[in-house]
């Protein structure tokens, strides 16, 4: 089991957003968490990789809880942001630089994994610039490169393919399958519903700080629609009904 | 158009003024009069000792000019977001660019004046005559110059075809240069036509141009970067939100950044170093603060005040860098990554350390020259260290711990 998140109750003030949440993945496992905005998708994201404390429950990666070992529980997670963030000072090498320091990792390999990646996406002759000039697209592929050469266990994605050019789309899904072959398990937050259902091989769906049904898609389908309704309908639906309750 | 600029306007002039309540301290008015009272003074010294002989009044004169000019830019007060929100209201937007144009003139001009007046004696000795219409003539070019520089800004708010139209080079310094050689070295009357017929050239170009379709980005760029002057210059006396941070790169820089080695145990000291030394907002401030110490330092030869002040400029500045500290907090990642939190204070103290090592070891030097003692500029090194080690050690986690 990867990721174990089990009656989380957290939020950023003393309101509680998230109530009660608890939801998993298993090893090699792409999940998808989907919700309306303001559902609880980043709250739970924040706690997840530990910029919120949690009032209650509890989050484990690998058998490690947050509240027990913080540097080797944080030391599994790699994390790309829904908009990217960078520091004004430090050029694209420097970025890799800081995180191959953070995350303490071997230089020459790194190097060899972090080249190839900046060459997929086209950023190879960009080493010396700063990224914060840069647009919206590059910036997202400068955070991609960066979670990417990681040895992360869990990769926590929060909306991945905005701004992202359909060749660079298809690079990420392609470089998430590896890490799945390498047994890391994702969480990926997305509004793009077509991607994911094609994609993700189970969904957390997310409302008003409550689970409100997870599976993969067939169980979702069978539970919540047809044979030919998308995820997108199930979605509608499910949303629709939530509002009229 | 016209009302959104006055809207505008007001609003700028709003906030200006509150800026200048805090330049406008008492001190910095005393020390400005101090200041301005010390420079009239020698300037009027000076001048009894000027005659027409000397072959370097006439370029002094045409320097002096040519840096007169610079002073004060157009002024359009454009929002990044009009581009988008005015976008229907292009050709309208006409009547805005000449409302900010005469905005601009009527800043600009009487600076020009006064300082035409400023440089009267100075004039008159390098020509060697006190007409009265020789000196109009001089005033007048500065204001026909500063006139043309405005129009020049106002045509280039639009799409121009001609690259030569665009160029600051040829139309902002070599047309003054030009004509200010001709004003003080060859004929005033044929400099006053020329800047005259260039002034009415640009007028027509621009009534020409004026259907092109606006350089939105140049106009948002020109502005944003006046106003990140005016910024600048109230940030050495508050804090300003507005200023958003500028970085350079500083190749030159990178032996010192390399100091601390890439490993894991020097996360923090690698980007606080770089930090520091790209981030114009500190390096300048240390820079600066080193300069003002050091020449203080190197002119001051009584020995104890030299001492005193080493100490306050050291103070002054390892205490002005510990808000850096905190700065990368809104950076998510320094959050996330997998390090003890206690080692962020220990890369702080290291990077700390290597900075005031360096403004010490230049103290010491400067203090040399001062004191011309070794004895006192040694006690000084010896003191500034102490400083430095309570300041850092024991002063910075406390400080730190309470905010």
């Amino acid at each position: 089991m990867s990721l174990k998140v089990s009656n989380l109750v957290g939020g950023y003030s003393q309101v509680p957003v998230l109530k009660k949440v608890s939801f998993d993945i298993k090893d090699g496992e792409l999940v998808g968490l989907i919700g309306l905005n303001g559902a609880g998708k980043s709250t739970t994201i924040n706690h997840i990789i530990g910029l919120l404390h949690p009032f209650s429950g509890d989050i484990n990666i690998n058998g490690v809880s947050s509240k027990d070992d913080i540097e080797k529980y944080k030391q599994q997670i790699a994390y790309i942001p829904e908009a990217p963030i960078l520091y004004e000072e430090l050029t694209l090498k420097e970025h890799i630089e800081m995180t191959m320091m953070a995350y303490n990792l071997d230089a020459h390999e790194t190097w060899n994994k972090a080249n190839d990646l900046l060459k997929r996406f086209r950023l190879d002759n960009k080493l010396d610039w700063f990224p914060s000039n840069f647009s919206k697209g590059m910036k997202q592929k400068v955070m991609i490169v960066c979670a990417f050469i990681t040895n992360a266990k869990l990769f926590i994605i929060d909306e991945p393919f905005l701004g992202l050019d359909p060749l660079a789309v298809n690079d990420l899904l392609d470089l998430i399958n590896k890490q799945k072959q390498n047994g890391s398990s994702i969480l990926m937050s997305t509004h793009v519903l077509d991607t994911a259902e094609k994609f993700c091989d189970r969904f957390v769906l997310i409302h008003n700080g409550q689970i409100r049904t997870e599976g993969d898609f067939k169980t979702l389908r069978a539970k919540y629609g047809n044979d030919d309704s998308s995820l997108n309908d199930i979605y509608l639906s499910l949303a629709k009904e939530e509002s009229n309750s | 158009m016209k009302k959104l600029f006055s809207k505008r306007l007001s609003a700028h002039v709003t906030e200006i003024a509150s800026y200048l309540r805090y330049v406008l301290n008492d001190f910095f008015v005393i020390a400005l009069m101090f200041f301005i009272g010390g420079l009239a003074f020698e300037y009027s010294r000076a001048l009894r000792h000027l005659n027409y002989e000397m072959w370097w009044l006439k370029p002094l004169v045409l320097i002096l000019m040519l840096l007169s000019v610079q002073i004060s830019h157009f002024a359009t007060l454009v929002k990044k977001p009009d581009y988008v929100f005015l976008l229907p209201k292009e050709s309208d937007f006409y009547n805005y660019l000449k409302a900010a144009y005469r905005y601009s003139l009527m800043m600009a001009v009487p600076v020009q004046i006064a300082f035409g007046i400023i440089l009267i004696p100075l004039i008159n000795i390098s020509r060697n005559s006190y007409d009265i219409l020789g000196i109009i003539i001089y005033i007048l070019m500065l204001v026909l110059i500063k006139l043309s520089m405005m129009s020049h800004d106002f045509l280039n708010s639009y799409h121009v075809t001609k690259n030569y139209l665009s160029s600051k080079l040829i139309n902002r310094m070599l047309i003054s240069l030009l004509t200010l050689s001709l004003l003080v070295f060859i004929n005033s009357y044929f400099a006053l036509a020329i800047i005259l017929i260039y002034n009415i050239l640009l007028a027509y170009l621009t009534i020409i141009n004026k259907h092109n379709s606006l350089n939105w980005s140049k106009i948002i760029d020109v502005e944003n970067s006046r106003m990140l002057n005016v910024y600048k210059f109230f940030n050495m006396f508050t804090d300003v939100p507005q200023l958003t941070i500028s970085v350079k790169h500083r190749r030159y820089l990178s032996p010192m950044m390399n100091i601390f080695k890439n490993s894991s145990g020097n996360t923090f000291p690698y980007l606080y170093i770089r930090g520091l030394l790209r981030n114009n907002e500190f390096s300048g401030l240390y820079i600066r603060l080193v300069i003002i110490g050091a020449v203080l330092l190197a002119f001051i030869d009584n020995n104890i005040l030299n001492i005193g002040l080493g100490l306050l400029f050291l103070y002054l500045i390892i205490f002005q860098l510990i808000p850096f500290y905190s700065h990368f907090d809104s950076n998510a990642f320094i959050h996330i990554y997998p390090i003890d939190q206690n080692k962020k204070l220990i890369g702080f103290q290291k990077v700390i350390k290597l900075m005031s090592t360096m403004v010490v070891v230049v103290f010491f030097v400067a203090s040399l020259f001062g004191t011309k003692s070794l004895f006192y500029s040694l006690s000084s090194l010896i003191l500034n260290i102490l400083l430095s080690v309570f300041m850092i050690y024991i002063y910075m986690p406390r400080r730190i711990k309470k905010s």
